[in-house]
This record gives C-alpha cells, structure tokens and sequence, in this order.
C-alpha cells in the first residue's frame, strides 16, 4: 500500500516537494541511494511507491551505478528520476558526461552540500557548480515551491532538447525547511506534461536491434559533440517559454533563466543564485538604489538575458557560494565574461561556504565594496572578513 | 555427435562476419555461442546486450557499422549490471519483460572496476545473464594485470621480472556465494566442451534471476600463443584442470567435464609465452594450486550435489 500525495496548500520540506513534483510528473524509472541531506526524497517516494506494479524503484550500490540505471532506463524510452547530493554528485561525474553527450532527459534533483575535505553536510553550492560544464541544464532554487515547479518544468525541457536537467536546491536551507507549497492537482500536471514520447529512432527497442553509442570516426564525434551544444542553445529560449507557460496554466509565477526584482534603474546591481537571492530581497526594503538578479537557470548560461538586465547598473557584485581555486567563483568568471566593461569588472564575492550563514550584513558588505570601486583589476574573488 | 555439429554450424549467427577482433579470438568464438545459444534456447524472446568499456567496444564495429544481430547498450567501465538492470526494469514497464537481457563484460570490468555492481546486481537477484568474458588481463589497453590474471603471468604490469603475485580471482564461488540461482563455467576446447558450453548457455536461458556465466577467452596477442592454437590451449586449459568446467545450480556445485586423465599444468603453461618465464618450481607452485582447487570444488560437490538430482540439461 503506497503512501498517500498531499494535496492543494499544504506544508512541505524542499525534499518533499520534490518527491511529490516527482510522482505527479509519473517518473516510472527511480534509482535511489542514499545521502545526507537528499535521502529524504527516495526515503518519499519510496512509500509513495511502494506495491505499484506500474514504477520500479531500485536501490542501487552507488550513485555512479544509480545514474547509469536511469540512463540505461531512460534509453529504453521510461521517464527516470534519481537525486542526490555532494560526494554522490561528484562520485557520478563519468555519467554525468555521458548523460548529456548521449542525450537523455533525465530529470535529477540535486541537493546542494559542501564537499570533502573537510567533512561537512552543511550547504554550498561547490557540487554542482563543479559538474556546471558536463553539459546538464541547471536550475538553482530558492523555495521548496520553486523546487516543485522546476522539477514539473524540468521534463518538459528535458524531453523537448533531449537534454539531462539537474534541479538544484541547498540542503538544510531549503531541504529540512518547512514551507507552505501548493501541489498542482494530477490533471493540471498531465496536461502540462505529456507522456514521454522520444523519436523513435533514439529508443533502444529489442524489436530493431541496432547498436548506441559506438565508437565513430574523429568528424563523427565532433559532430555528436555539436549537436549537444546546440541543444544547449536551444534550451535558452526553452527555459523561458516553459516558465510562462506554466505560469499561465498554474496561475502563479515562475521564473525562467532569472528572476528580478527593485529598481530596474538602479546604479548597483546585485547578482546571486540559490537562497541568497532570498536573503537579498530584505535589502530592498532599505535601499532603492539596487537591483537584485537571481540567476536560477544557470546553464545554459542566461548571457544575453543577464547584459540586458544589467545594462543601466554600473556597479555590479556577484555573490558566489562555491568556490574556484585559482579563479573568479563560477557565477563571478561567468559574469565578467560579458560585456561592456562595467559588467566585466564586476566585483565577486565568494561565502557562505560550509553553510556560513549569508545574513543582509554580509550582502551589505558586498554592496558597500562594490559602490567602493570594489574588485577592479583582481584576479581573484574576494571573501567576506571573518564577523561580516 | 556429427548431427549436433551440423545444426551448430547451420544456426544462424548473431556475431556477424567483417567484426574487427583479432585473428584467433577466443571470446569471437564465445560471444556467438552464448547469444546463439541463448536465441536458440528462447527463440521467441529478443535480446540485448550490455557491453562495457572493452575490446568489444571496437569489435562491434566503428559506427554507423555493427556486427552484432542484437542491440547493444554501450556502458562506461564500471557500471554494466547497473544498466542491465536498468534496461530490465524499463522493458518490464513496456511490456517486453520477456526480452533477455545479457551483459557481455570483461575480467577488468567483473573482477575489479566493476565487481560491487555486480555483486549488487547479483544480491538483488536482477534477471539478467551476467557474462564474464575471462581473457585474464586488460587486453583492450596492451595487456595489463586484472585481479583475473593467473599466478605468475606475464602482463605489461607484471612484466617477468616482477611477475604477478597472488592468486587469479576465484569469481565464480564469489558468485554462488551471493546464493543466485545459477553460476558456471564455460570454455570451448573440444566438441565435448562446447557440448558442456552449450548445455550451460540453455540452462541459464531458462532459469530466471541473476546467472552468471564464467567463460575462458583465450587471447593470442595477450596470452602470446599463435592464432591457430585458441581451441588447443583452451582445451589444455580444462585438461589440466586450470579452468575446471563446474556449474552450481540452485546452490548445488557439480563438476561438469572430469579430464580422464589430467594432462600436468606444465602443459597448459608451455604452450604460452605469458608463462615463458617461470622456474621449475614456479610451475610446481602453480600445480599444487591447481589441484588443491579441485579437491576443493571435488569436496564442494560432495557437500551439495547428493540430495540433489542434477539437471539433465548440463549433461555432458
């Protein structure tokens, strides 16, 4: 007897949001193994699976093993799901790569944790930042509803471009937080989200025996190479139509590449993503002068969107929550590589690391030295002093 | 005898020619026995092969060119059982449960890189033919030390001078010790062998859950033997005891091919170059290894072979 799906407003964690976004988009295919601070998705679907005849939920040894049976699944035409978290991520990278460069549309919710060494379970975002280039759509989140409307918006993108797409949302933060959601009713999600129907050719069928994935010529490859990178493009302007559409069928809003908010005139911009773009809503209520860009669909990088919106500012900060040894932090290099000038000399601030608390004095700190002149001419990002 | 040959050599073959393995491949040899065998077995069942990182990456031809009959799932290294299993969950989903799904994997992949997949696999007691194609080194990448390489081999790891120490992986009790319903040997050296290979193949097609199959794949580049000579080493191979032809079915272990009279490993070991190098008392060692394992599988059919009527099938 399986557990029962809560319904209408309800109060949910991030995790079981997702659990729920999962069994209402009718994922057929789950690989589960465990890891703190995600193992309360499977632990959900789990119960919420047990004893269906029409889902197979399989335990696996480990996340490389877990990611290569939804892929396996996935070929065979099933819609997948798997989630996990931090060393689970960075133990699946080989699969990871393939993913992409074989076209599946898995859909994987990731929940953000720092990584070893040391050891800590506490949220940063270093997990998934570090798999940013291994060709998977990613979508920050920033509420436990945000997860739910992402992972239902995540297939649709998935399966139209043949792309894997990984939901990302900090644990603890929003993982164990307790939130009011409103769950979408089942006849809502099927009609946003047809059955998966993959062309025909692509599937893995026994009935036309044909071989996947095998060895081509040097051109060849680059071609499939290509083709993966033009997915990617393609999703640029997928990612904001799904959003609207949803928005107009679930009446509320939903982000698409970025979500913005003050002054759109504004002299500072401040650029974030995951839940320091929450935390960073509080400034507004002080300061009228700034504008806040939330970057929730982080690849395909959102460039155009993000120069539009930061055209007027000129003074921009960037507030990474991972960290990249020897460089700018992975939001921060992204930024600056756009144009003009006043975006490229961004000002990028990396914190919250091992879920260090990012209160608004901290955001005050990165705002005050950006407004200073902040970072211009550094090669690397600076940290927020110890007590800010 | 004669007849049984004629109907093995008119059956239609799912390794197609023009595939790129070497001259004198033994598992070239293998892999159309087992699928032939297992079509033959069910032939109203499809089947699709996993194949892991190996030389059958390449084997099965530069694309859009495929020698195999069946369709093949290409894996990384390590995660072949996974994507079985995989696979198997999401035929089920779509009404083609009944199709048999094979994994056709080396000794890097079974015996190291991918052993807790399989061993997973095998614990959740997944329905699938899990193949180990045992050529007892890297071979793919030039010939390097597995955890199925003999005692003693030369491999470009372990070249003679630091020969490999320790002993060959003994996967096939590590197998039967996860309790799955059916675990065996195969090795084609002789008509009879192949008999023995065949009737293990038309077991594992009819039993369902996790079977895994232990096949010997003799390898001329890495065992450095000529190309003419892979059927006589392979029959020195289970002559000598080296590779002995066992089967445990349903828990119970039974000696499948008994050399009549066992030819001295020495044999076995002359006519390759791998083992070129090994002293008199290298040789002995190796003897008294081998035999020590038979009085073990002698003593292991004893203990669970006589309450129980073997099957018919694997007569030999």
């Amino acid at each position: 007897m399986s557990a029962v799906l809560a319904q209408g407003r309800t109060v949910l964690t991030a995790n079981e949001a997702a659990a729920h976004a999962v069994m209402l988009a009718r994922a057929r295919a789950i690989g589960c193994y465990p890891i703190t601070p995600q193992t309360i998705i499977v632990e959900r679907l789990a119960d919420l699976t047990a004893g269906r005849d029409d889902v197979e939920f399989t335990n696996l040894e480990s996340e490389h093993a877990m990611f290569g049976y939804v892929i396996a699944a996935a070929r065979v035409g099933v819609r997948t799901f798997t989630a996990t978290s931090s060393q689970g991520l960075l133990y699946a990278h080989e699969q990871l790569q393939r993913a992409s460069r074989e076209r599946v549309p898995l859909v994987a919710v990731n929940v953000n944790r720092s990584i070893f060494a040391p050891w800590s379970i506490e949220p940063d975002l270093s997990d998934s930042m570090s798999q940013r280039d291994t060709g998977w759509i990613q979508l920050y989140c920033a509420s436990a509803q945000e997860v739910l409307d992402s992972v239902l918006c995540a297939y649709r993108i998935a399966e139209t471009v043949l792309l894997p797409v990984m939901v990302c949302a900090e644990g603890f933060l929003l993982s164990h937080t307790s939130e009011l959601v409103d769950v979408p009713g089942q006849d809502m999600v099927d009609a946003f989200l047809p059955e998966l129907r993959p062309p025909e050719e692509w599937v893995l069928d026994p009935e036309r025996p044909r071989t996947f994935s095998a060895l081509p010529e040097a051109r060849d490859y680059d071609a499939f190479q290509r083709r993966v990178a033009d997915a990617m493009d393609d999703a640029v302007s997928l990612i904001e139509d799904v959003a609207s559409e949803f928005g107009s069928r679930f009446g509320r809003h939903k982000a698409g590449a970025l979500a913005i908010a003050g002054n759109p005139d504004a002299d500072t911009a401040l650029v974030t993503i995951g839940t320091i773009g929450e935390t960073a809503l509080e400034l507004l209520e002080e300061d009228d002068d700034l504008l806040l860009v939330r970057v929730h669909a982080y690849r395909p990088f959102p460039a155009a969107q993000l120069s539009a919106a930061l055209a007027r500012a000129s003074h921009v900060a960037v507030v990474d929550r991972a960290p990249a040894f020897g460089a700018f932090g992975p939001l921060g290099s992204d930024v600056r590589s756009l144009g003009p000038a006043h975006i490229g000399a961004a000002t990028n601030v990396v914190c919250g690391l091992g879920g260090t608390e990012v209160t608004p004095r901290t955001l005050r700190w990165v705002l005050e030295t950006a407004r200073s002149g902040g970072a211009d001419g550094d090669v690397a990002p600076l940290y927020v002093p110890e007590g800010v | 005898m004669a007849e049984w040959l004629e109907e093995i050599v008119a059956e239609e073959k799912l390794l197609h020619p023009g595939h790129a393995a070497c001259a004198g491949c033994g598992p070239a040899i293998n892999v159309r026995h087992v699928l032939d065998g297992l079509a033959a077995a069910r032939p109203e069942s499809r089947i699709v092969l996993v194949v892991p990182a190996s030389c059958w990456t390449i084997i099965a031809g530069i694309w859009p060119v495929n020698a195999f009959g069946v369709s093949v799932h290409l894996t990384p290294f390590a995660s072949a059982a996974a994507e079985a299993s995989g696979i198997k969950s999401a035929l089920r989903l779509r009404g083609q449960g009944d199709t048999q799904v094979v994994v056709w994997a080396g000794d890097g992949s079974t015996c190291d890189i991918g052993l807790s997949g399989v061993s997973a696999a095998a614990e959740r007691d997944e329905d699938l033919v899990y193949v180990l194609n045992d050529n007892e080194a890297y071979m793919n990448t030039g010939v390097q030390k597995s955890g199925a390489t003999p005692e003693g081999a030369w491999t470009t790891t372990t070249p003679a001078t630091a020969p490999r120490a320790g002993q060959k992986k003994d996967i096939a009790r590590i197998m039967a010790a996860h309790g799955i319903p059916y675990v065996a040997t195969l090795a084609p050296g002789s008509v009879p062998m192949l008999r023995d290979f065949r009737a293990k193949v038309a077991r594992a097609a009819e039993v369902r859950g996790f079977r895994f199959l232990h096949v010997l794949g003799a390898c001329p580049p890495g065992w450095r033997y000529p190309t003419d000579q892979t059927v006589e080493v392979t029959r020195l191979a289970v002559e000598s005891r080296a590779f002995p032809l066992v089967a445990c079915d349903d828990g119970a272990w039974r000696i499948t091919y008994r050399p009549k009279r066992p030819v001295p490993v020495r044999e076995y070991l002359e006519a390759q170059g791998r083992f070129g190098h090994l002293s008199p008392d290298d040789v002995e060692a190796f003897q008294s290894h081998v035999d020590e394992r038979w009085r073990q599988l002698v003593a292991l059919e004893g203990q669970t072979s006589c309450s129980e009527t073997p099957p018919s099938t694997i007569s030999v």
